[in-house]
């Protein structure tokens, strides 16, 4: 979907506002629905880790899996930006992998037990940046009945703009 | 809100509406030819349903194959540092009854991208959640 408002962010734009928070929807196809919550997550060489509990459904929908997680937020200037990755989820096993993850900054927002790393592997990591419109009224400041034959004030406007 | 053993609380359904009502912006999952993807969308609560507006592309494509779909909201108060959540699984239709379209024009959906948004959609929900937990600070 692309617009002229609309941005392509680069690819060095994304990793620099995924780097730059920690909370992302995690996307999952659960037996072909979808489900989507937060996470909290880090960025390590250019992919994304964060911890799952063991044995859940989460895990069963996440691990060896396409995911998609995505970063959203609102400029000073009133645009909003939105980063996306996609992505296999695979749980990190390696002894040596899992000890650097380990050291990473990662913080569950939720208490529970959450022994296993996951790492999503970018297969495509897009972003884009557009902007809010106004409220969606009519904008009619030099509104003349005779120009407008056809406007009743007060009536929903049916047509796209 | 029922309580839980590990710093989260389930919301009750009412607590649910409630905070979809006060938060329309929010991310839509959909189930896409490659895989699940996530939009933000910006959506407003409609008798017992949502409805954002949308145009032609991946994500429309998407729900015409399969109108499963699941929208999230999310936040976080500093007062007593609990973030939220709600998830609400629901169908997705586009508006095409003419009344309806009446209706739903008339409820100020505002779309986040600008350009032609001509298609609203409703998600009718087939089950909601929510929960609110306590985040675990970094530990020193």
């Amino acid at each position: 979907m692309s617009t002229p408002d609309t941005v392509q962010l680069t690819q060095d734009e994304c990793w620099s506002l995924l780097e730059g928070h920690v909370v992302a929807r995690l996307a999952v196809d659960i037996a072909g629905r979808p489900d989507i919550f937060p996470i909290n997550y880090v960025v390590d060489d250019r992919s994304i880790v964060f911890r799952s509990g063991a044995g859940t459904k989460l895990a069963g929908a996440v691990l060896g899996r396409h995911v998609a997680i995505e970063i959203d937020g609102l400029n000073v200037d009133g645009s909003v930006w939105s980063v996306v990755v996609k992505g296999i989820a695979h749980e990190i096993e390696d002894m040596t992998e899992r000890f650097e993850v380990e050291e990473l900054p990662l913080y569950p927002w939720i208490a529970s037990y959450k022994p296993n790393f996951v790492r999503i592997q970018p297969e495509l990591t897009t972003g884009r940046r557009f902007h809010v419109i106004e409220r969606d009224v009519p904008k009619e400041p030099e509104f003349t009945p005779s120009d407008r034959p056809e406007h009743h004030p007060g009536a929903p406007r049916l047509r796209p703009d | 809100m029922g309580s839980d053993s590990a710093g989260t609380a389930d919301l009750t359904e009412r607590e649910c509406w409630a905070r979809l009502r006060a938060e329309a912006y929010g991310r839509l999952a959909v189930i896409g030819v490659d895989g699940p993807m996530v939009y933000p969308i910006n959506a407003i609560v409609d008798h017992g349903s949502i409805v954002f507006r949308t145009t032609e592309g991946k994500k429309l494509d998407a729900m015409r194959a399969d109108p499963r779909v699941a929208f999230e909201v999310d936040g976080w108060d500093p007062a007593d540092d609990l973030a939220w959540s709600v998830i609400v699984a629901g169908q997705a239709r586009e508006v095409v009854r003419m009344h309806e379209g009446l209706d739903v024009t008339e409820l100020g959906v505002t779309p986040w991208q600008a350009g032609s948004k001509p298609t609203f959609i409703r998600i009718t929900p087939t089950a909601i959640t929510g929960r609110v937990f306590q985040r675990i600070p970094p530990s020193t």
